[in-house]
């Protein structure tokens, strides 16, 4: 008789308040989910399929939808230009993000120590990052500029060849990479300044004293608490690059010869220039499988043990 | 009237039955502890009551109305946390007009019960101050306060001692026991502490894993243990044990254990009658039921002193049998002389405190 | 030795600084010179400045769209806080079946890319006659901004006590009052920190503005983007406007910026 009243792990009420709630004003568990998922259904799910169902249309705004099944997705994969567009996408995010991450340990480093006035250099530090990606590429593009521009006036300065980096197949790329690491590692200091945060005081003081080699002091130190920040930071600037818009579109505009355009850039192209709604939805698509695919590998690498919030009732 | 009755109630936490066909009544005004060790499921019985947890069988009766069904904020129950719970972002004044408010009552009335509390409680100066500047003993205070100055049916109190230091416990101890008994107020009082268990209740009930071992005056738990656990959980230092078994010879019953053998008096070889010679038992006797003497005597057991525990007036001995240990508890100058390290001392037991208990099932025989 | 070190420690940090300050204010610079001085070779370090671009910045559309902007934050934003907040709570104190599947759903809404909701969004906003208007870009910045805010603030409800809700009930207060009352006040910082980088990530956004508004509601973003003319970009014009578009930006930031580490350790700081 008692068996039956068992209640298994999943079905017991989680807290005090979700198990009296079911006592009074059971309104309440509604209207705190109900509003939120469905406005998101509404703006996420349908969306989503809505541009699923129209990537297999030959939709040209203006004309009628012409059914073509997985052709726009045949097209994109027989485009050049949508392979010279993952390409890029591809090496701008390992580019930045490989050197966001190690600049951000050195640079979070120097922002853990305390002195007088490192309040002010954080702030410094932190504020590129808060800024509109696109005003900060609006600002680089007006430093790159091979007549007037101060980047090239400085390497002029110390005897380097001035570099037309708009207008150059390769160095767009670099231009492109360097502002996202100019605005971005910032961030990954962040993180690494939180996760040196949560290092025991005795253990840093250790390792100030400690005469061990830098590189051991870092594995054994170090590393634990840093690599949780680490793995987030490399999870959120791969997202973010391989989504990668606004730099380089004000940048290049995505030139010279499409090599900054990412896929990003490359669907807006179909979207607003060639007003080939259909391809842009297939693009976008093919875009969110991988980075579906990137997230899910990278977040299996961050959870090694999800232990949920357990109460104890005991 | 509030009289608390708790029927058959269980309650699970994922696959381990926390509380296990749990039945008791607590009559009005009356003080019952919920005493066990941790994971005993005393908090959860009071958290049934409380309604913060829903039984999964069973009823809860709070004047003869079955209150499963009632949300907590309708049962007229006041709490003591353990950890307070104090909200840290109201000050001492707006946490005690808090419950008050919810029960829409006026503005001066709320003014007069806090005023009141305040006096009650000794706690003038610190209400326009908030938790975090408070001591733990001015925090255990407002807790205490917020939970009166409802007027409820029912106390509960979880471990509301735990936080404090050795000697602010003791002292709070007789202040709760003290405020409860004045006011009269039914109260349900978990601790794991035996100690204070004993101090602060009319009523004790001892739990092990979900179950109730025993329930009876502290008293009645300490002299008449149901069980071996409860013989062992009571009393400090705790009881000794010894395998036994009984013996009978030239018509005397004796206890006969590994390294000792001594004679049943009369009057208990009543109460073993019936009990087979083979049944593996426990001997249970506690540390200050103990006699020691320098010399031999008839039926005393040669022991050796092992270490010397002297506390204030009494001295605790830890003496050594063979392989067994066993502590011996006494006021120094009834034991009469100064044990000596490493000396051979005998004991007798007082066998009208002794005990035993049937070694499986754990339950007391005398 | 160890004195070195820390001279050497000083030095890098100074480094670092110019490093990031050095663009910021080189356009702070630019704003004040005129064309000619802006456009000159080799760069102009001292001149006379000018407020002209300031001026004519105020001028044009800058202050209509950035007046559009900061509508569309602040709308988007308050919607965000008001049902992240409901949400995030629920799925602290609440076991709701697929509990872990949902917020892992929603939390990865947040790294969508904003091309793939452009389409549809574009589409459909057309139909209903929405382009060009704010109602539009609110509810799809939502989309981003709920989902951080549920993320956010439902670490800070996991940091409440469950007992004060407990204490709060048994006081006499229903669910959503003990919601009101206990467990919002106490998670106010994480309320305030939400807000304000929800209000920043959707005054900075750029594609989905820029795609979705032309004239009536376009946003700051957009209209920066627009000061390119055929004759060349007025770069005075663009670096005041910049300037002064960002600069609530930077007013928030450091207000926040004490948040700015304490969020990111996920409340595991020592």
């Amino acid at each position: 008789m008692a068996q039956e009243a068992i209640v298994s792990e999943r079905e017991g009420p989680a807290t005090a308040v979700e198990a009296a709630a079911g006592l009074r004003d059971v309104w309440w568990r509604r209207l705190l989910f109900a509003p939120t998922l469905g406005l998101l259904l509404l703006l996420a799910i349908v969306p989503l399929m809505f541009s699923l169902g129209v990537s297999l249309f030959n939709y040209s705004l203006g004309s009628r939808p012409i059914w073509v099944g997985l052709g726009n997705y045949i097209n994109m994969f027989t485009d050049p230009q949508f392979w010279l567009a993952t390409r890029v996408t591809v090496q701008f995010t390992i580019a930045a993000v490989s050197i966001e991450v190690v600049l951000g340990i050195l640079l979070g480093f120097v922002m853990n120590q305390r002195f007088t006035g490192m309040g002010i250099i954080r702030l410094i530090v932190f504020l590129p990052m808060m800024l509109a990606p696109f005003c900060i590429g609006l600002f680089w593009r007006f430093m790159f500029d091979q007549t007037f521009g101060i980047i090239d006036y400085m390497l002029t300065q110390i005897g380097l060849p001035a570099i037309p980096w708009l207008a150059h197949p390769f160095w767009s790329q670099v231009a492109v990479v360097v502002v996202d690491t100019w605005q971005w590692t910032p961030f990954v200091a962040l993180l690494v300044l939180a996760g040196l945060g949560t290092i025991p005081t005795e253990l840093q003081e250790a390792a100030t004293l400690d005469r061990a080699s830098t590189w051991l002091k870092f594995r054994q130190i170090y590393w634990p608490y840093l690599r949780f920040p680490l793995l987030l930071a490399l999870l959120f600037r791969s997202i973010d690059t391989l989504k990668l818009f606004d730099s380089p579109f004000i940048l290049t505009g995505g030139g010279p010869g499409n090599f900054t355009s990412t896929l990003s850039i490359l669907g807006y192209r179909h979207q607003i220039m060639f007003f080939n709604i259909g391809m842009a939805a297939a693009l976008s698509w093919v875009l969110v499988i991988i980075i579906s695919i990137v997230t899910n590998i990278l977040v299996r690498l961050i959870t090694p043990t999800r232990a949920e919030q357990i109460p104890t009732g005991l | 009237m509030s009289k608390v009755v708790l029927e058959h109630l269980h309650c699970w936490y994922g696959q381990t039955h926390a509380v296990d066909d749990f039945s008791l009544v607590i009559e009005d005004g009356e003080l019952c502890v919920l005493l066990g060790p941790t994971g005993c499921g005393k908090t959860s019985t009071l958290r049934m009551v409380a309604g913060f947890v829903r039984p999964a069988a069973g009823d809860i009766y709070l004047d003869g109305q079955r209150i499963n069904d009632l949300y907590p904020g309708d049962r007229n129950i006041a709490m003591i946390f353990q950890s307070y719970a104090l909200y840290p972002h109201m000050t001492v004044r707006k946490q005690f007009a808090f419950p008050l408010k919810a029960a829409k009552m006026p503005a001066q009335e709320i003014e007069q019960r806090i005023k009141e509390t305040a006096d009650f409680l000794h706690m003038h100066d610190f209400l326009d101050r908030h938790p975090g500047e408070l001591s733990a003993g001015q925090q255990q205070r407002v807790a205490v306060g917020r939970a009166l100055i409802r007027r409820p049916k029912v106390f509960l109190m979880d471990e509301p001692l735990s936080q404090l230091d050795a000697r602010l416990r003791i002292e709070m101890r007789a202040t709760l026991r003290r405020l409860q008994q004045d006011l009269g107020i039914t109260t349900i009082y978990v601790t794991h502490d035996q100690l204070e268990a004993q101090s602060v209740g009319d009523k004790i009930v001892v739990m092990r894993r979900g179950r109730i071992q025993q329930v009876g005056s502290p008293v009645e738990i300490y002299s008449d243990p149901a069980n071996l656990f409860v013989a062992g959980f009571i009393g400090s230092p705790s009881m000794n044990f010894f395998d036994c078994r009984l013996e009978q010879r030239d018509g005397q019953v004796y206890v006969r254990s590994a390294n000792f053998t001594f004679p049943l008096k009369l009057e208990l070889v009543q109460k073993v009658r019936g009990v087979p010679t083979e049944k593996q038992l426990v001997l249970g006797i506690r540390p200050e039921h103990i006699q020691l003497s320098p010399e031999g005597r008839t039926n005393a057991i040669p022991t050796e002193v092992y270490v010397l525990e002297p506390q204030s007036n009494e001295l605790i001995v830890d003496l050594k049998l063979g392989d067994m240990s066993l502590k011996m508890r006494g006021d120094k100058r009834e034991i009469g002389f100064r044990p000596q390290l490493n000396h051979k001392v005998w004991m007798e037991f007082q066998q009208e405190h002794l005990h035993l208990f049937d070694k499986s099932s754990e339950v007391c025989i005398i | 030795m160890k004195r070195l070190k820390r001279v050497l420690g000083v030095v890098l940090a100074l480094f670092v600084a110019a490093m990031f300050l050095f663009p910021l204010l080189w356009i702070v610079l630019s704003s004040f010179k005129t064309k000619l001085e802006l456009l000159a070779v080799p760069p102009v370090f001292i001149f006379r400045p000018t407020v002209q671009n300031y001026i004519n910045a105020f001028n044009s559309d800058l202050p209509v769209q950035v007046r559009n902007s900061l509508i569309i934050a602040i709308s988007s934003t308050v919607i965000s806080i008001v049902l992240g907040s409901l949400t995030a709570y629920g799925f602290s104190r609440y076991a709701i079946k697929g509990s872990d599947f949902l917020q892992f759903w929603i939390l990865s809404l947040r790294m969508l890319p904003a091309i793939a909701v452009l389409v549809p969004f574009y589409l459909v906003f057309r139909t209903l006659g929405l382009l060009d208007r704010h109602i539009a870009l609110i509810l799809v910045y939502c989309l981003f901004n709920i989902s951080f805010a549920v993320w956010v603030l439902k670490g800070f409800f996991d940091e409440i006590p469950p007992e004060l809700e407990e204490a709060a009930m048994l006081d006499g207060y229903s669910p959503p009052q003990v919601f009101l009352k206990v467990s919002l006040p106490l998670a106010r910082a994480g309320l305030a920190t939400t807000a304000i980088f929800c209000l920043i990530q959707s005054l900075n956004e750029f594609l989905l503005a820029v795609s979705l508004t032309t004239r009536v509601a376009e946003t700051a973003t957009v209209g920066l983007s627009k000061m390119q003319t055929l004759m060349g970009i007025d770069w005075g014009l663009l670096s005041a406007g910049s300037i002064l578009f960002m600069l609530p930006v930077v007013i928030f930031t450091i207000l926040v910026r004490n948040e700015l580490v304490r969020g990111m350790s996920f409340g595991r700081m020592r």
